[in-house]
């Protein structure tokens, strides 16, 4: 169903909310007619938010304490945790924008893949990439793995296969990084932003 | 960071933020704090309201600048001639705190006889091999000793024997002489060392007026001493040089002579970029390490089996004497009963390093196709990357490429819309590469740690899902791993024994199977191997396989099972103290200001009233004041090492060793063993640099990692095609390589493209107007961007010329709203001896006015 | 026109952001000559009524221009009155 309303009701609502006559009659422009319909029904928007959860920034490495507010699982609202010793609530240019960084219009949902020599990208399922990925992280690690260097001395490595990133993860993420591409698949080349 | 690591033992930030509001100096030098760390920066400007001065020391007058008391500019890259400075002025003046450096530092230390300084060998110290273009160390050592180094990699590549040598340290304390007399104690090889490092040096060597340059060292060492203490911040303005490890070791030794370090208000904050730098450092993806400070296997080094490896890394002295129950509580997390004694509980499967497995290398390792299948997880190396048109031809060498981001990134977009292929050099259907980009999750969308600057871990919630197909890295790791198991489910190869015997069976949560976060923080903090009970202390972790712990210096974030100290939220009330021990973790044991047993004089007492901290109860026989003490609780201060009985670990270091990491618990002034490139910080000239060096002949780092290639070209130095001193920098609005914010409407409004500063002087040279294009090239390339001429940056004054300066904003790319060319076109790999850390603020390049490929 | 369906989550004046079914968000502006005013945007954000926005697409705003918005879900109440 179209919302709209009718031309009556819009000019009626032009005139209720026109402030210069309110004016000219003494209502003070800074004040009562500086109200508008809108402005009247303004309210707090956590006042919506049916969950809270604490987080963390996640710009830099200084650690404000952020309060995050949702509603039907959408987040609604972010600010600075009043109560943090480190940023007492505040929140940098940056930290502010975090509300906007979770809904931009540029962040992705879907999983795009590019074949070799493609000129596009294609949206492809996720458990599609993971099967693939594995497949391929497989096949790399089986063509390219050392066992020993040719005077004996055991590496248990690969050479082939490399992972770059970490430094905007949690340690939980960067445990698991670790730990699978290290302790398990034998890579070496395991890097992140802390040299950059 | 192995500059804070090889002097004080640890690696990170000495003190926490809020700390540095009890200065009564504070140095922000190597950072624009005001611009970058904004939030932190807080705490100067409270400690200014309360007296303290505030000092910026820069290549630019930044929004720092105009809130400190005195403001120096220096040529970029110049820093270790302005820190000796400081050094030497401390020394001839004789202005260092004698109680404390006497006690806690090796300045009575005598250093082996056959060391040569740098100041008699012209840049060079003993021990120096043309051939490999490296140090040899053993005349570096202590005086008929082999000191291990406090850092990751304890075990010293030295022509002698290290368990032999070594052995004696717990004979007798290293060799010392009080009076300071002996010619080779640590304190006349400093003398002799920073003789040449006077006013005059630094003002021909920097450009900033000598008079500017007295003041700053009257107010540091004005700050210190019993009542008063200091701190230096610093960021990436320092790390991002070849000498950028010196140039924090030359802070940390003017923090050590003025006994700044352990105290409230004094030590070093190292201000690090990323939310979780720190913790990704401690939990390291990174090469060389295995979680919290352990070595990564090497090949060339004797770990072969876990013995040798246990034989070679442990110090018989200091806290590292502990290490073999961490590497074995470690194997035991990750291989958990596939492992045993006698297959040292799975260490064998752990990949060994063969050399520098680090970024720098791996971009060249990439471009030259050794490297086929790539990871990215939340970088962006064709814009953050150095020599970035070689970064994004090196990906076109890929067989496949996974990035997962938020946006699409530079990174994965190189195919169609990288510099390469935007100027006709390669065809998107030349490019083989099999290119994945995935949504990932944010902070609020998933559970978890972060580490911040100062070692705090802080959990943060899920408080809603990630839109669409996006999942946390734990979400892809875990599934990946667990598709990986299934595919080398059968196989009877050796080589696979390692992923099958991987411990692997987080429990999963939600209809997404999204793996229990707090689950591995369980397993980083560690638990007893039967009973699977949380462990509260590393204290209580064990050699034998019965504990079970991913990262052993995270041990009590989580000590019982339903107690995650991560989530703590409790700050202590205005009246004090000040230390907030509720509010998240800190690594290690919750210590807020480490070192802190230096807060108190040698026999335990607090060194004044006014900078009472921690201090010895001699009633209740214990260490006690408002932070956790880092330092055995019940150590007497008079407690000396009984060396006939050959005390080893924590029992060789006395009561009066705060530096509890290094083998002689005394903070390292000169660092004998851990540093590739010098025991004592020495100025050298950027690997690119406008000017000759005038200090010694040997123009820049003997050690810098420098990877000359046609495709990684280099200026001479005074190259007169190259006359600008040239640095990079970043915004307040902007983050690192941009995606999280020139994506985001409201910052690329703030900071809508790329820009370079220059000075009035220089402008005038080309007639370039404010907001002009401006040509800026390099010998790797050249990018276009507007002019910013502003005052802010000022042309350097050195005794023989003028050298101008060009400042430029590093963060642009042409993804999201705010665009701009790539800067680090224009800049080389290079890097750091000890870290391979790029060389991205001290570059040189020329200047032209109107837009490349313009005509003009 | 083209069009998109989903839920609208935040309001400041005359710009809203819309999250589609798939988790997109994207960010629009009351046109002009749209039916309804300002004051008519909170009441779908606090009662999550599903909407189609007719919409074009300027090339110099992130944003995108909300023509005429309609509601899908039966339920629905008119956002006026």
């Amino acid at each position: 169903m179209k919302l709209k309303r009718s031309i009556g009701e819009r000019v009626a609502g032009f005139v209720r909310d026109w402030s210069l006559p309110r004016q000219l009659r003494g209502e003070d422009g800074s004040r009562e007619a500086a109200a508008s319909t809108m402005s009247r029904g303004l309210r707090p928007r956590l006042e919506q938010a049916d969950t809270i959860g604490t987080s963390i920034c996640p710009y830099c490495a200084v650690g404000c304490a952020q309060l995050v507010y949702a509603k039907d699982g959408q987040v609604i609202h972010v600010e600075g945790d009043p109560r943090s010793p480190i940023n007492e609530g505040t929140l940098c240019p940056k930290g502010a924008a975090t509300l906007d960084l979770m809904t931009s219009p540029e962040r992705l949902t879907k999983i795009l893949y590019r074949a070799p020599h493609s000129d596009r990208w294609e949206e492809r399922p996720l458990l599609w990439a993971m099967d693939r990925i594995a497949f391929l992280a497989k096949r790399t690690r089986d063509e390219s793995f050392v066992k020993t260097l040719p005077d004996g001395t055991p590496v248990n490595h690969t050479l082939a296969l490399a992972s770059l990133g970490g430094a905007t993860l949690d340690n939980e993420e960067n445990y698991l990084i670790k730990k699978l591409f290290g302790g398990g698949l034998g890579m070496v080349w395991i890097e992140n932003q802390a040299r950059v | 960071m192995p500059s804070l690591g090889a002097s004080f033992g640890r690696g990170a930030a000495t003190l926490p933020e809020w700390d540095i509001a009890n200065a009564d100096c504070i140095l922000v030098m190597g950072s624009n704090m005001a611009e970058n760390h904004p939030i932190a920066f807080r705490f100067a400007l409270q400690a200014k309201e309360r007296g303290a001065t505030l000092i910026h020391v820069d290549p630019r007058f930044t929004r720092t600048s105009a809130l400190c008391d005195i403001y120096a500019p220096v040529r970029p890259g110049s820093d270790i001639a302005f820190l000796g400075g400081i050094i030497h002025y401390i020394l001839e003046r004789d202005l260092w705190f004698k109680d404390y450096v006497l006690a806690y530092t090796n300045i009575s230390t005598i250093i082996d006889e056959r060391f040569q300084d740098a100041d008699e060998g012209d840049g060079f110290f003993s021990g120096w091999n043309e051939e490999s273009r490296s140090y040899k160390y053993d005349s570096w050592q202590y005086q008929g000793e082999i000191v291990p180094s406090s850092l990751a990699e304890h075990y010293v590549n030295t022509t002698e024997s290290f368990s032999e040598k070594t052995k004696r340290m717990e004979k007798g304390p290293p060799p010392r002489d009080p009076t300071l007399q002996h010619p080779h104690c640590v304190y006349q090889i400093m003398r002799r060392h920073y003789a040449r490092y006077t006013p005059e040096m630094v003002e021909r060597t920097t450009g900033c007026p000598r008079d500017v340059f007295l003041k700053i060292a009257e107010e540091l060492t004005r700050n210190s001493g019993r009542e008063r203490t200091g701190a230096i911040c610093y960021a990436v303005g320092w790390t991002h040089h070849t000498t950028g490890v010196q140039m924090i070791r030359a802070a940390a030794i003017i923090q050590g002579l003025l006994g700044n370090v352990g105290r409230p208000g004094g030590g070093i904050l190292a201000l690090r970029g990323h939310s979780s730098i720190q913790g990704s450092t401690d939990i390291p993806t990174l090469y060389n390490m295995l979680p919290t400070y352990l070595p990564q296997p090497h090949a060339y080094k004797p770990h072969k089996t876990l013995k040798d490896y246990i034989d070679s890394e442990r110090t018989p002295t200091g806290w590292w004497h502990n290490f073999p129950k961490y590497a074995v509580s470690l194997c035991r997390a990750w291989y958990g009963d596939n492992g045993s004694e006698a297959n040292g509980w799975g260490f064998d499967w752990l990949p060994r390093i063969v050399g520098d497995h680090s970024q720098l290398p791996m971009t060249l390792a990439i471009r030259d196709g050794v490297i086929r299948g790539l990871f990215l997880l939340g970088q962006n190396p064709a814009v953050g990357g150095h020599n970035a048109a070689l970064v994004q031809r090196g990906l076109a060498e890929l067989d496949w490429l996974v990035v997962r981001d938020t946006g699409e990134t530079e990174t994965a977009s190189f195919w169609y819309k990288g510099r390469p292929v935007r100027e006709g050099e390669i065809r998107p259907q030349d490019i083989k590469t099999e290119v994945f980009l995935m949504p990932a999750s944010l902070a609020a969308e998933k559970s978890g740690t972060l580490t911040n600057t100062h070692r705090l871990l802080q959990w943060h919630d899920k408080v809603v899902s990630g839109p669409g197909d996006s999942r946390s890295e734990t979400w892809f790791i875990f599934h990946l791993g667990r598709r990986l198991k299934r595919l080398y489910a059968t196989s009877i190869d050796p080589k696979d024994r390692a992923i099958q015997a991987l411990t692997w069976d987080y429990p999963v949560e939600g209809e997404e199977e999204e793996p229990s976060a707090e689950a591995i923080l369980k397993e980083m903090n560690g638990y007893s191997w039967q009973e699977r009970r949380q462990i509260g202390s590393f204290r209580d972790l064990k050699d034998d396989g019965s504990t079970a712990c991913g990262a052993w210096l995270y041990c009590g974030v989580f000590p019982e099972e339903d107690k995650n100290l991560a989530r703590a939220r409790r700050a202590d009330p205005p009246a004090g103290p000040g230390t907030h021990l509720g509010w998240g973790w800190a690594w290690p044991a919750n210590r807020r200001n480490m070192y802190n047993r230096a807060s108190a004089d040698p026999d335990g007492r607090p060194w004044s009233e006014r900078k009472r901290y921690i201090a010895w109860d001699a009633a209740q026989r214990q260490w006690t004041g408002p932070d956790v003490v880092d330092f055995d609780p019940d150590k007497p201060p008079d407690y000396q090492p009984d060396w006939a009985k050959d005390p080893e670990g924590m029992e060789a270091l006395g009561g009066d060793c705060p530096f509890i990491m290094i083998a002689d618990g005394k903070l390292s002034l000169f660092t004998p063993s851990g540093l590739k490139d010098a025991p004592l910080p020495t100025h050298y000239e950027p690997v690119e640099s406008p000017i000759q060096n005038p200090f010694y002949t040997q123009q820049h780092s003997p050690t810098a990692k420098i990877w000359q290639r046609p495709d990684n070209p280099l200026a001479a130095p005074e190259d007169p095609r190259f006359p600008y001193a040239l640095t990079t920098y970043r915004l307040t609005e902007h983050h690192a390589g941009g995606t999280p914010t020139r994506s985001v409407p409201v910052t690329a409004e703030l900071q809508p493209e790329g820009f370079a500063e220059i000075s009035p002087e220089l402008a005038k040279l080309y007639g370039i107007a404010n907001l002009d294009w401006v040509t800026v090239s390099t010998p790797r390339g050249e990018i276009a961007v507007k002019a910013l001429v502003t005052e802010r940056v000022r042309p350097f004054r050195l005794d023989r010329r003028t050298v101008h300066e060009v400042g430029l904003v590093w963060h642009f790319g042409w993804q999201g709203y705010a665009t701009g060319e790539v800067a680090n076109i224009l800049t080389s790999i290079v890097g750091d001896p000890n870290t391979s850390i790029h060389e991205g603020k001290a570059l040189v390049c020329n200047l032209q006015r109107g837009r490349r490929g313009e005509g003009s | 026109m083209e069009t998109a369906e989903g839920i609208v989550t935040l309001v400041q004046e005359g710009r809203f952001k819309l999250v589609t079914g798939t988790g997109r968000v994207m960010h629009f502006v009351l046109a002009h000559d749209a039916a309804i005013e300002p004051e008519d945007l909170p009441p779908l954000a606090a009662r999550q009524t599903r909407v189609r926005v007719a919409y074009s697409r300027p090339d110099h705003l992130v944003a995108a221009i909300a023509h005429t918005l309609s509601t899908l879900d039966q339920q629905a109440v008119e956002a006026t009155g």
